[in-house]
């Protein structure tokens, strides 16, 4: 009974010992030592950038329409490199509709570069990670693993990558990658950003440089409805009293809440209006001069809060927010007559509404519009803005890889602007085709490709391989001019926050930790923002009082007795190793 | 259910004295025989109880192994057996963690709750339904009782924020109707233990019944029939029959609850939690579970570390209400 009470955490190191038991005679064979990745030998030194470049880029090919100033991948000629024969092993992985052996992009991969690969898919999310795991301590590694954009986080490619695990590949690019080091050489952060606590390089990054991303943590959107576009509220005090007096306007669908959100975006919205008093952002976590921060500690937190207390207090923030399902919020979005509340906060139009397509008439995702930041009452006005969210480390080789040469021109010929696009839209003229001179992309200049609406089957592999996609590139896609498209939206959204985004360097980048401050952070993390939420949720149903300096002495006392000097000082020590 | 050493219930009341005397000499020839001759000689039994230990080993015992991490810093290159040896240091770091004692309470009191209130409740139900002389009637309402037991937590979960929606939930209409205010059952952190434990008492309540009512099935008639010459009441009846008859039952089924009493339903209480009733839902499978996810690298041994501890509490409290159980009512598990 014990055990099953215990069967979850039982049930992970459970798969983990299966796999180990399913490889006992390999092991049994083998010394300790030849345990791939077990001799734990460390990394010789490198400089990253300093050898030589063997392999030439192959020349461009004409006729493709770049806008001006183009920084991205270009559509050259790839020359097949690999002898057809010698089996490589990969890991994908399982996506309902794409089946390895036949899709098309698999085998134009195999066409370009000449490279027998050998798929195995593990599942998408946490079940992918537990047989990845059981992969690695088993032994049983394949030549190399497509991470896509969630399997392991910097700090675990950089911890297994010194344990001997993954090998380091920034001189395998400088020598043999050329569009790997032309991106590097286009956007030197590729390169800091996903290097390990030891300088090394353990994966190979892949860039998406999602321009509309970068504010959708505190992107706020108002009911156009009501709000025409030139009454935007410009300051804090404007927005209050248009909220005040439409909170009762017979035009409005229903009666209920004026501002709401789901109960997981709280922070998000808060975060949207604490901008008007001092920077902020998601993670809470700011740099001032070089040196890391805690923003609830901030100068200016405490006034935002009351300023928000009071929206509470005055009806126009909804305590409903703080239960708010998904589902729920959607509900009220999609109201008959139109969304029912008049501000909300969503990263895109498919957090409020399930009409998700602003081209239809009276869609609420044409209805609400992104809503700027606004001037505070001390003239503040900033938005959080993800300057650093522009990739993720995506392609890794293990050390059980004879030919890791191979492997890293297999990659890199993935990162040509025609297999790039081909990955997420097909084949060339089915599925897309280089745009026409003229066309417009998404942010208005000239596109580079367009696609083509088709029947998609078993082509595509989405984002689950190595790919480079710099933000002009990705602006590069064509949009109809004649109607709003989701990405055409967003990408007005993000224009509308730009001016007020919080300069770059105030941002932290999501450091790469050791194995040490990789135990410890995630426990403050989740303890520090869910003190945070509990008292975000406090002061929104009047259990406490901002204004009240005992109680706001013991908010922050929380945060000390939780550890935030601890957590400030492991951020501040990866920081200084990664950038400083 | 009579047989020629008496009845269910005849035996639980007299012991018989002549029993003992009688199976001695049958266990002393037993033993005078060799293991495998034992086992040849009985071969159908093992073969019946084979599945239910093969069952054991792969998903009880074997499992048992991986344990170890919870005593290592547990990575993939080192494996199971091969990571670092840290002792205790996964167990130190969360009892002197902040939230130690918080997570504690809540988990307790959330268990002992759900364990007060979902004890009498069936028995109560198969009591009701066990007395019932329309046996139609009684058939219904137990299929109606025990039907929610087969709805998924997640379903559940979903019909309790819809039914509860401030704003479009049928039960905070229906209380506005009557001239209640409806309070905040979802966000209020006093609410969360009582939504919790109640819609589990209306979702197995019907199911845990089916074992009582097994158990006054084999009540013999002539008791009652009796009890009713002397003139005993309905509640009489149950008070001095029924009830000693399912008393056995309901202490082992009790004890076992204690057993579980550490591991409240996770995925329940996941469903329920948001920001604002953290302060009484937050319990220590979720934290073990936001802590060993929501980390730069996954924190395997932590985590394992943690949900041991957990069933080590488990473990003592039913010992503890085993040995306690046995002292008072003579009846206990082992």
């Amino acid at each position: 009974m014990t055990l099953h009470a215990n069967r979850r955490t039982v049930l992970k190191a459970g798969v983990a010992g299966l796999g180990l038991a399913g490889v006992a005679p390999v092991l049994a064979a083998c010394s300790g030592d030849s345990i791939p990745g077990g001799g734990g030998e460390p990394a010789a030194e490198y400089e990253q950038g300093s050898a030589a470049l063997e392999v030439e880029l192959g020349p461009e090919i004409e006729g493709v329409n770049y806008p001006e100033d183009y920084a991205g991948p270009r559509h050259r000629e790839l020359e097949p490199f690999g002898d057809g024969q010698t089996e490589f092993s990969v890991i994908g992985r399982s996506i309902p509709g794409l089946s390895y052996l036949e899709n098309y992009y698999a085998n134009l991969v195999e066409e370009k570069t000449g490279v027998k690969i050998a798929y195995q898919d593990v599942p998408l999310g946490e079940d992918g990670q537990t047989t990845v795991n059981a992969m690695l301590s088993g032994g049983d590694l394949p030549d190399a693993i497509m991470c896509g954009m969630e399997l392991f986080s910097p700090s675990q490619v950089a911890i297994y990558g010194e344990m001997g695990m993954f090998i380091p590949v920034d001189e395998l690019i400088d020598r043999l990658a050329p569009h790997v080091r032309d991106m590097f050489e286009t956007f030197p952060e590729m390169r800091s950003l996903f290097t390990a606590p030891d300088g090394r390089m353990y994966a190979v990054p892949s860039m998406n440089d999602c321009y509309h991303c970068k504010s959708s943590g505190v992107r706020t959107w108002i009911n156009s409805d009501l709000v025409p576009a030139d009454a935007h509220p410009q300051t804090l005090a404007e927005f209050e009293s248009l909220m005040t007096e439409l909170k009762d306007h017979p035009d409005r669908t229903g009666s209920g809440a004026v501002v709401t959100t789901t109960s997981t975006t709280v922070p998000n919205l808060f975060n949207f209006f604490l901008g008007s008093f001092l920077p902020v952002s998601t993670t809470h976590l700011l740099l001032d001069d070089g040196k890391v921060v805690w923003g609830p500690s901030q100068e200016g937190y405490r006034e935002g809060l009351s300023w928000i207390q009071k929206q509470f207090r005055a009806g126009l923030f909804s305590t409903d927010m703080f239960a708010l399902t998904d589902e729920q919020l959607k509900r009220l979005g999609d109201a008959n007559g139109g969304p029912s509340f008049l501000v909300t906060h969503g990263g895109s139009q498919g957090s409020f509404t399930s009409v998700n397509d602003p081209s239809q008439e009276r869609s609420p995702a044409s209805i609400m519009v992104p809503l700027a930041p606004m001037e505070g009452p001390d003239g503040v006005r900033t938005c959080d803005w993800d300057w650093y969210q522009i990739g993720s480390p995506n392609f890794v080789i293990t050390s059980s890889c004879e030919d890791p040469e191979t492997m890293i021109r297999w990659a890199d010929h993935q990162f040509e602007l025609g297999m790039t696009v081909a990955m997420g839209a097909g084949e060339q003229g089915v599925g897309w085709d280089f745009a026409d001179e003229g066309a417009m992309g998404i942010n208005g200049a000239q596109a580079v490709y367009t696609r083509i609406p088709n029947d998609l089957d078993n082509q595509l592999w989405w984002e689950w391989g190595p790919y480079y996609k710099s933000e002009d590139q990705r602006h590069g896609e064509a949009v109809p001019q004649d109607t709003l498209t989701i990405e055409g939206t967003l990408y007005e959204a993000g224009k509308a926050y730009e001016p007020y985004r919080i300069p770059k360097e105030s941002k932290l980048p999501l450091l790469v930790f050791t194995t040490d401050e990789a135990a410890q952070v995630g426990e403050f993390e989740t303890n520090l923002g869910q003190h945070l939420e509990q008292f975000f949720a406090a002061i929104g149903t009047g259990r406490a009082d901002v204004d009240d300096d005992a109680a706001w002495q013991e908010f922050q006392d929380g945060f000390t007795s939780i550890g935030v000097d601890t957590f400030l000082e492991i951020q501040q020590t990866a920081y200084d190793r990664q950038f400083g | 259910m009579t047989t020629e050493s008496g009845n269910f219930v005849d035996q639980l009341r007299f012991d018989d004295d002549d029993k003992p005397a009688r199976r001695k000499p049958r266990q002393a020839e037993q033993r005078t025989r060799s293991l495998g001759a034992r086992l040849r000689g009985s071969w159908q039994l093992y073969l019946l109880v084979l599945p239910a230990i093969l069952w054991l080993i792969v998903f009880a015992y074997w499992p048992m192994y991986g344990i170890q991490i919870a005593f290592r810093n547990y990575t993939p290159v080192g494996g199971l057996t091969g990571s670092e040896w840290v002792g205790l240091d996964h167990f130190t770091r969360f009892i002197e963690s902040h939230n130690f004692w918080p997570l504690l309470r809540n988990t307790l009191v959330l268990a002992i709750y759900e364990l007060i209130a979902g004890f009498p409740i069936p028995i109560i139900l198969a009591l009701a339904l066990n007395a019932v002389r329309q046996k139609y009637f009684s058939r219904v309402v137990q299929l109606i009782t025990y039907s929610p037991n087969f709805i998924s937590v997640v379903v559940v979960v979903g019909m309790i924020v819809m039914l509860m929606d401030p704003q479009a939930g049928i039960v905070n209409h229906a209380l506005q109707l009557i001239g209640i205010e409806p309070p905040a059952f979802l966000t209020d952190p006093g609410w969360f233990r009582h939504v919790y434990v109640w819609s589990g008492v209306w979702q197995t309540a019907g199911f845990s019944a089916i074992i009582y009512l097994a158990a006054l099935s084999s009540v013999p008639p002539e008791l009652h029939e009796a009890a009713k010459v002397d003139g005993a009441s309905h509640l009489r009846r149950m008070w001095h029959i029924d009830i000693p008859a399912i008393l056995p039952i309901a202490m082992v089924l009790l004890i076992l609850n204690v057993g579980t009493i550490m591991s409240v339903g996770f995925e329940k209480v996941l469903l329920l939690q948001n920001p604002i009733n953290l302060a009484t839902s937050q319990v220590i499978d979720t934290y073990v579970y936001q802590v060993g996810l929501n980390s730069p690298i996954p924190q395997y041994s932590y985590a394992t570390a943690i949900g041991l501890f957990r069933s080590v509490i488990g473990l003592v409290l039913l010992l503890a209400v085993n040995h306690l159980s046995k002292r008072i009512t003579k009846a206990g598990l082992f």
